[in-house]
């Protein structure tokens, strides 16, 4: 028996074609099976074909975290911007200190909103998004803290006559306060519910703002080594915060066991 | 494959059409003609097809498509092995059996069926190169694809396994 001849046997032991019914029956199951994906699963993939599809598929994901945001928070956003933003226009401490409060006060609208599924109660459902826990809360994050810095921003540098001296000094006075905020609630929030945490926050450091206006030290608290420190203080919490995520998850969804 | 990945099932039909029977011989070989088991394992797969995303549009469809399968009938080969003898066991056991039938008449039916017995006594490894090359006529490039393994281990295999299904069919040549 030679190769054709046994290819030639292969081939003809087969079954007898499917049947109409047999074609209908599979077709049937196989539609109940089809189901139209959500748009983050589809923009997933079609991440993965090409940078173009990349982008589209990144649009699609903050369109979705915007939506899932609310107006709610992008108007009060914006209004605590624009208040800090007029504020910023002035040179007196008093006015700055404006600004070095709204930071923070951006970073507990951040932290109540991004996270407001845990009071909901919804925040497993939330989680059971394809990207992880540290994905999901690092593109929030980034929508979050990126709105309110460049609307900050922006507002402070129109307001103040876009002059680029005051460039580095409106972004510190935007950041380091507001970076510090998140950061020491994500941190916090590892002992304790989240909206909790950022209450805790925001009020320690109005506190010290005001003890440091009492005491004569608010000159200190807004020179540049004081921000310096404030920024670094606050992307280091942050990192933290980010990279022990994982490990509060459980917390949040009601386990003990580690994820 | 993109449009159903995305949910919409106006493909389905021709996706079916195109492919239900190519599967369903390529199990009922690899079974020893159980057309039952064939035809679930044939759900099974398309199945996945439509779950999985590993797809890439622009690539071959159809060694995709095998290697799936070739997946499917692995995990249930898995599973049957866990199972203890059953019905399953009974019907590799008719399969095997040789049953005298009328000679004349059955002679090409006999030795249809000695091929598929020959076929499922083969190592898995063997039985799958060869089906893949011979049932599903795929290129030794799509079987290498498919299987996860070089080119040459496909050559290797199908001349081995060739060698063994030729020797086990001798007697009937």
């Amino acid at each position: 028996m030679n190769d054709e001849e046994l290819a030639g046997a292969i081939r003809d032991f087969a079954p007898e074609p499917p049947t109409q019914t047999e074609f209908a029956a599979l077709l049937a199951v196989l539609r109940y099976q089809v189901r139209r994906p959500t748009e983050v699963r589809v923009a997933l993939r079609r991440r993965r074909d090409g940078w173009i599809n990349h982008l589209q598929s990144a649009a699609l994901l903050v369109a979705a975290q915007s939506r899932v945001l609310g107006w709610g928070f992008w108007t009060s956003s914006a209004a605590v911007a624009v208040l800090a933003g007029l504020a910023f226009t002035q040179t007196s401490l008093t006015h700055r200190f404006i600004v070095y409060m709204a930071g923070p006060l951006l970073a507990y609208l951040a932290v109540v909103f991004g996270f407001r599924a845990e009071r909901a109660r919804v925040v497993e459902h939330e989680f059971a998004c394809p990207p992880s826990p540290r994905q999901l809360t690092l593109a929030r994050l980034g929508l979050i803290l990126g709105y309110q810095v460049a609307v900050g921003l922006c507002l402070s540098l129109l307001l103040a006559g876009v002059d680029v001296t005051t460039i580095p000094t409106a972004v510190v006075l935007w950041l380091a306060p507001l970076l510090l905020g998140v950061g020491a609630t994500l941190g916090l929030s590892f002992a304790m519910p989240t909206m909790r945490a950022a209450t805790i926050v925001y009020v320690v450091w109005l506190t010290l703002l005001a003890l440091c206006a009492r005491i004569g030290l608010d000159a200190n608290l807004v020179s540049p080594a004081a921000l310096a420190l404030t920024m670094a203080a606050g992307a280091v919490a942050l990192a933290v915060g980010i990279i022990f995520l994982p490990h509060r998850v459980p917390a949040l969804l009601g386990h003990r066991e580690p994820f | 494959m993109e449009a159903l990945s995305n949910g919409d099932g106006s493909g389905l039909d021709e996706l079916v059409q195109r492919y239900q029977a190519p599967l369903l011989g390529f199990f009922y070989r690899a079974l020893a003609g159980d057309r039952a088991t064939a035809a679930d394992l044939v759900q099974d797969t398309f199945i996945r097809v439509l779950r999985t995303s590993s797809y890439r549009p622009g690539r071959p469809f159809r060694p995709w498509l095998f290697a799936i399968a070739a997946n499917v009938l692995r995990s249930h080969r898995q599973a049957a092995a866990r199972v203890p003898s059953s019905a399953g066991d009974e019907r590799l056991d008719a399969a095997i059996d040789p049953r005298p039938g009328p000679e004349a008449a059955a002679a090409d039916a006999a030795f249809t069926h000695e091929v598929g017995v020959a076929i499922a006594s083969l190592p898995e490894e063997y039985r799958v190169t060869l089906l893949l090359r011979f049932g599903a006529e795929l290129s030794l490039g799509e079987i290498a694809a498919v299987l996860g393994v070089p080119l040459g281990t496909v050559k290797s295999r199908l001349f081995e396994g060739t060698r063994r299904l030729r020797a086990l069919l001798g007697n009937l040549a």
